[in-house]
């Protein structure tokens, strides 16, 4: 039995799907044929880079919430595939609606940690991490007046993961054992689980675990939408307008502080025209950030960032020539001109990246050197492994610009990267390209260390990019994973991304912050990691009175 | 009304008219040179990232950069040569396959000329781009799918042209005193016959061109043709469409290269055609 | 002639013409379907592309039938497509083709018959116009500004269009997204730049054809007739050139029709307008073969219908075709 079968990871379509989602709404370089030109027609003005100044303004807190106004967000993939059904997201807007309709047991933080959420605690219930006891907040009501119980939660767990016909069955079958797993009190439930997992509390944050009210029929029936979220469900035209009102019985209360958020259809290209108009209070994330920067210092919009959404990524096959020579992966990574990367892609509104993943998140290891630009030294490390004037070819379908950013930076340490330019679609096909070009590229988005190491550095890991393969590194990540203090657990993580840096086949460049725009009247959103507006919650956004 | 409207025919181009077409015979001249030899004369590298990006025009970039960076002029003298050497290599396999089809048919007629026939009905049913498209669905974007499609594309009408001509050619003295010499029909079809239809052809390959470089130059657009990081006009306007409001040069450079290369052509090659037509009436 | 012979002949000219004509739908349905299955690759695996597990890839490849002999796929498929079964597009939320399709294709007719609605009159008009007044200003000007107009690309057009209304005088969107099930006729602002764009690249040739076909029209023996018997020369306009030039003008608006089905492409891109053009585009991109197939095949259908209906028509209003038959 090898070892990722073992650790139960499967991934559906379903996850992936999500991820593209996320890409959608964090800011993604890739340009397809259809990013359609033009933002807008608003702003002709031509002045173009520099560097971010005071005008972002990615901390807006300040001064007491108000309660009141209606909050407007421009969304652009409404349409006849949307749903209401909080366990079947797909579309943006999907996720939108039900971020706000309903609450999950645990939510992320903005420094990446998780809290309990609906939940008063999330406890390992023995040593080896494979019970939990959830207890819940006591005083959380429904929409209807109803009281969350521990069977709302087990029914909600049941719905999404006791059915193989379910979307999002994979997310958690392979975990949680929803047949064992029992409400052991109005607001207990002891969830058992497949295999030892030490960040319970990170599993059940995530998206698409909402609690929804026990036996609900039709829960994508707009009259049968009944949740625990700080807004109600007031009227769904699909494709068109959802508008949510202010639940008064929220258990956060004060929050949320808007009267209603009303979320509008409005293509991309046109929200910027629309919020410089007064139509919407809110854009999504700018598919051109030298875009957004045009409103650096437009009194009419101000402007908002997720750090780091965008990790463009390059991937070395460790285990073919002329990458199975770490000299080689390191000359390449030594190639890449970050800062310049930085500047030509994302007009600076970036961090510089150190290949590994995670860096947003308490398991990353940030102790390790950053590494710059330097062809002398790569050139070096070529000549000793016997591959000066190195030519390889590069396969390009997501980054076609930074891949041919790097085609002219890595001329300096004299190794020609030849470009095959295949169509974007074409990128994942694993018939063609994906997992077998020597040299290609993927993108993961700002994820944690933990959640990605099992689907890509795992030998027989489904999205194993760069054939990462140490039996015994496999064997310390999962004892890490059964770790249920966090700090530990953590301290783990770290150590084992020291030599996937020293020696693994990614090359990551650039953090590029995703940015988008709002009314600048808009108070507490905060530069957080996630989807934009705080990871969606608007029950923590105000308009300044 | 004049009296000079003859047989149908146009009135005589005025001087003005010649002097216009004088005009546009440099124009299309120096749009050619730039796109064949432009890269000898670009101050950059078109490639290479010689700036920050969206510069607007100034001394040191007259066209400013692109979203890379890099020089929008060294870009647009790089970015006609591969088009316009793909229309060529388009028109000479179309030309070759079809002047050999219609020469067979032409002088054998019978069954390859039934099936010529219909072959041309079946592509007149299709626009050119949509042939091409769906060629490109199968094939997967490149630029052997834009000659192998283009060639497609034109063969039929050369084929039938070649046999129109060989047709006229094929009942007069010399093919029937080659024939009667026991010539063989490769040799007749090469000796006799291809000088005598060859003016007709190559008039008609110019016209073409300017045809398939039209085509190519929209399936570029598309994506479907040339891929980064080569330069090309077509693929420069599709790039920077998303940017046209930060660095509108990145957009008016390629398009009028397009728009002057494209416009000279046509009328000097429309000229030309008029000129042979008048000669032969 | 006797008129008994002639309708029979007519008959059976227009009969044989729609028989050419599904003898046509029939091969290009062949071409369609051997030009997009012959992948390089599996289509299963480039459709599913990350996702692609071996147990999902079987799926697939059954759902689509690549186990059967390439005859037998094709009949099945050809078999779906006449009973106006689309099949079930690849991408994404797997939809219906048919119902995935059917917005843009309103989009596109919308888009081509507003097109075709300003352009053929004002065609016609300048046409007439400059075939009778040949030689004269106006004649020159549209002739000038229609040869330098045929050569140059849709994109171009659009692209300068923008520039000029979008980016320096703005005054319209650059991009037309006309989202959800919203008729672009209810945000015309969104159709005016295409409309323009496929008017001034598409007008140039059909002025030119009605312009000979008029000049020629007002050169015949009747019309120097009429002229010695003193008609007056709007009389003779209005008779002989217009009706006359009205057979070679069907053909040229059919031939304007068919060439708007390539054009529209481009433009639609161009302009991000979410017809059948970009719906192709991008299913190109993605590789989504049921909707490749459907649209080529709607548009190629299109097409022989325009062609076959402008022969009908011509058919009918020209005496000396119904005799040559």
């Amino acid at each position: 039995m090898d070892r990722s079968e073992e650790f139960n990871i499967r991934l559906n379509r379903r996850r992936l799907l999500e991820r593209g989602a996320m890409a959608g709404a964090g800011l993604i370089v890739v340009p397809s044929l259809l990013a359609a030109c033009g933002g807008g027609s608003a702003t002709t003005d031509g002045g173009a880079t520099g560097a971010m100044s005071t005008a972002a303004n990615t901390e807006t807190t300040s001064g007491t919430p108000v309660t009141g106004g209606i909050f407007r967000a421009a969304v652009s993939d409404a349409g006849p595939t949307e749903t209401l059904d909080p366990h079947a997201i797909a579309s943006v807007v999907d996720q939108y609606r039900a971020f706000n309709l309903y609450d999950r047991l645990a939510e992320t933080q903005i420094d990446g940690t998780v809290k309990p959420h609906l939940a008063e605690s999330i406890e390992a219930a023995d040593d080896t991490s494979t019970t939990w006891i959830v207890k819940l907040r006591s005083g959380v009501t429904f929409h209807d007046g109803s009281p969350l119980t521990a069977n709302d939660v087990l029914w909600s767990f049941r719905r999404i993961g006791g059915d193989p016909k379910a979307p999002y069955f994979a997310s958690v079958d392979p975990y949680i054992d929803v047949a064992k797993s029992s409400v052991k009190d109005d607001l207990t439930v002891e969830f058992v689980l497949k295999a030892p997992y030490g960040n319970f509390q990170w599993f059940l944050s995530q998206k698409p675990l909402f609690i929804v009210k026990d036996g609900t029929k039709d829960i994508a029936d707009a009259a049968s939408v009944v949740g625990t979220g700080p807004f109600k469900l007031e009227s769904f035209e699909p494709g068109q307008k959802t508008v949510m009102t202010r639940y008064d019985g929220y258990f956060l209360a004060p929050e949320p502080y808007f009267d209603a958020v009303e979320l509008i259809q409005i293509a991309k290209e046109q929200q910027k025209a629309a919020l410089l108009a007064g139509q919407i209070d809110g854009t999504e994330n700018f598919d051109v950030i030298a875009q957004a920067l045009e409103l650096e210092g437009n009194a009419a919009a101000a402007l908002f960032r997720v750090p780091g959404a965008n990790p463009p990524q390059f991937n070395m096959r460790m285990d073919v020539a002329p990458f199975d020579d770490p000299k080689v992966r390191e000359a390449m990574k030594l190639s890449i001109d970050r800062e310049q990367m930085m500047s030509l892609l994302f007009q600076d509104q970036a961090t510089l990246a150190n290949d590994l993943h995670g860096a947003s998140f308490p398991s990353y290891n940030s102790s390790l050197p950053q590494r710059a630009y330097d062809p002398e030294k790569a050139k070096a490390l070529l000549k000793e492994a016997g591959q000066e004037g190195l030519t390889v070819e590069l396969v390009t379908g997501l980054y076609p610009d930074a891949a041919q950013a790097f085609a002219q930076q890595a001329k300096a340490s004299g190794i020609t990267i030849n470009l095959k330019k295949i169509p974007q679609a074409d990128v994942y096909n694993t018939d063609l390209y994906y997992l077998k070009v020597p040299f290609g590229e993927t993108y993961w988005g700002n994820d944690s260390f933990e959640y990605i190491a099992p689907m890509a550095y795992f030998k027989d890991a489904p999205y194993n990019e760069t054939r990462w393969n140490d039996p015994a590194w496999e064997k310390e990540f999962i004892a890490a994973s059964a770790i249920a203090d966090d700090t530990e657990r953590n301290t783990r993580y770290q150590e084992l991304q020291v030599p996937l840096w020293e020696t693994g086949g990614e090359i990551i460049f650039n953090w590029g912050d995703g940015l988008f725009a709002g009314s600048p009247k808009i108070q507490g959103v905060q530069p957080r990691i996630g989807f934009i507006w705080n990871d969606l919650r608007f029950r923590e956004m105000w308009y300044q009175a | 009304m004049s009296a000079a409207a003859g047989h149908g025919g146009e009135r005589r181009p005025g001087v003005s008219w010649r002097g216009a077409i004088g005009v546009w015979a440099v124009v299309g001249g120096v749009m050619l040179l730039v796109a064949l030899a432009g890269s000898l004369i670009a101050p950059y590298d078109p490639a290479a990232l010689v700036g920050k990006s969206f510069l607007l025009p100034g001394p040191d970039h007259w066209f400013g950069t692109d979203s890379l960076g890099r020089d929008v002029l060294s870009r647009v003298l790089a970015g006609g040569r591969t088009a316009v050497l793909l229309a060529v290599a388009a028109i000479v396999v179309a030309e070759a396959v079809g002047c050999v089809i219609g020469l067979l048919a032409g002088y054998r007629g019978g069954l390859v000329d039934a099936v010529l026939m219909r072959m041309n009905d079946v592509l007149l049913a299709f626009p050119a781009l949509l042939l091409v498209l769906v060629l490109a669905a199968g094939l997967g974007p490149g630029t052997v799918v834009l000659v192998v499609g283009v060639a497609v594309v034109n063969i039929p009408g050369i084929a039938r042209l070649a046999r129109a001509a060989t047709l006229g050619v094929a009942t007069t003295g010399y093919v029937e005193s080659a024939l009667v010499r026991g010539e063989g029909t490769a040799a007749i079809l090469r000796r006799e016959i291809l000088p005598n239809i060859a003016p007709t052809i190559v008039a008609d390959a110019g016209v073409r061109f300017a045809g398939a470089f039209l085509i190519i130059a929209g399936l570029n657009f598309l994506g479907i043709g040339i891929q980064p990081p080569a330069p090309d006009w077509a693929t420069m306007i599709a790039e920077n469409r998303s940017y046209i409001t930060l660095q509108p040069w990145t957009v008016i450079a390629p398009t009028a290269c397009i728009a002057l290369f494209a416009i000279s052509v046509n009328i000097v090659g429309e000229s030309v055609a008029r000129r042979r037509s008048r000669g032969r009436a | 002639m006797p008129g008994a012979a002639s309708s029979h002949g007519l008959i059976w000219m227009i009969l044989r013409r729609i028989g050419v004509a599904l003898v046509l739908a029939l091969v290009v349905s062949f071409l369609v379907y051997a030009a997009t299955t012959v992948l390089p690759g599996d289509v299963a695996a480039a459709v599913l592309g990350r996702n692609a597990t071996p147990e999902a890839v079987a799926a697939l490849r059954e759902q689509l039938g690549l186990g059967d002999p390439f005859a037998q796929r094709y009949l099945a498929w050809l078999g779906d497509l006449v009973r106006g079964d689309l099949g079930t597009s690849l991408a994404g939320t797997q939809m219906p083709v048919s119902e995935l399709i059917a917005t843009p294709v309103r989009n596109t007719a919308v888009l081509a018959g507003a097109t075709l609605l300003l352009l053929v009159p004002l065609a016609l008009v300048v046409g007439i116009l400059s075939g009778v007044r040949q030689g004269r200003a106006l004649d020159r000007a549209a002739a000038g500004v229609s040869l330098t107009l045929t050569a140059v690309p849709e994109f171009v057009v659009g692209a300068l269009l923008v520039l000029a209304l979008a980016v320096y005088v703005p005054v319209l969107p650059a991009v037309s997204l006309v989202s959800g099930d919203i008729n672009p006729l209810s945000v015309p602002e969104f159709l005016v730049l295409p409309v323009l764009t496929l008017i001034i690249a598409g007008a140039a040739y059909l002025i030119r054809i009605v312009r000979i076909s008029t000049i020629e029209a007002m050169a015949t023996d009747y019309v120097e007739a009429a002229r010695l018997a003193g008609v007056p020369e709007r009389r003779i306009v209005a008779r002989y050139a217009v009706r006359n030039s009205l057979a070679p003008t069907i053909q040229a608006v059919s031939a304007t029709a068919q060439w708007l089905l390539g054009g529209i492409f481009v433009v639609e891109v161009l302009f991000a307008y979410p017809g059948v053009g970009n719906a192709l585009v991008t299913a190109v991109q993605v590789r989504d073969v049921p909707v490749i197939q459907a649209i080529a095949m709607l548009l190629a259908l299109a097409f022989i219908l325009i062609n076959l209906v402008a022969d009908i028509a011509t058919i009918l209003v020209d005496p000396r075709l119904r005799t040559a038959a």
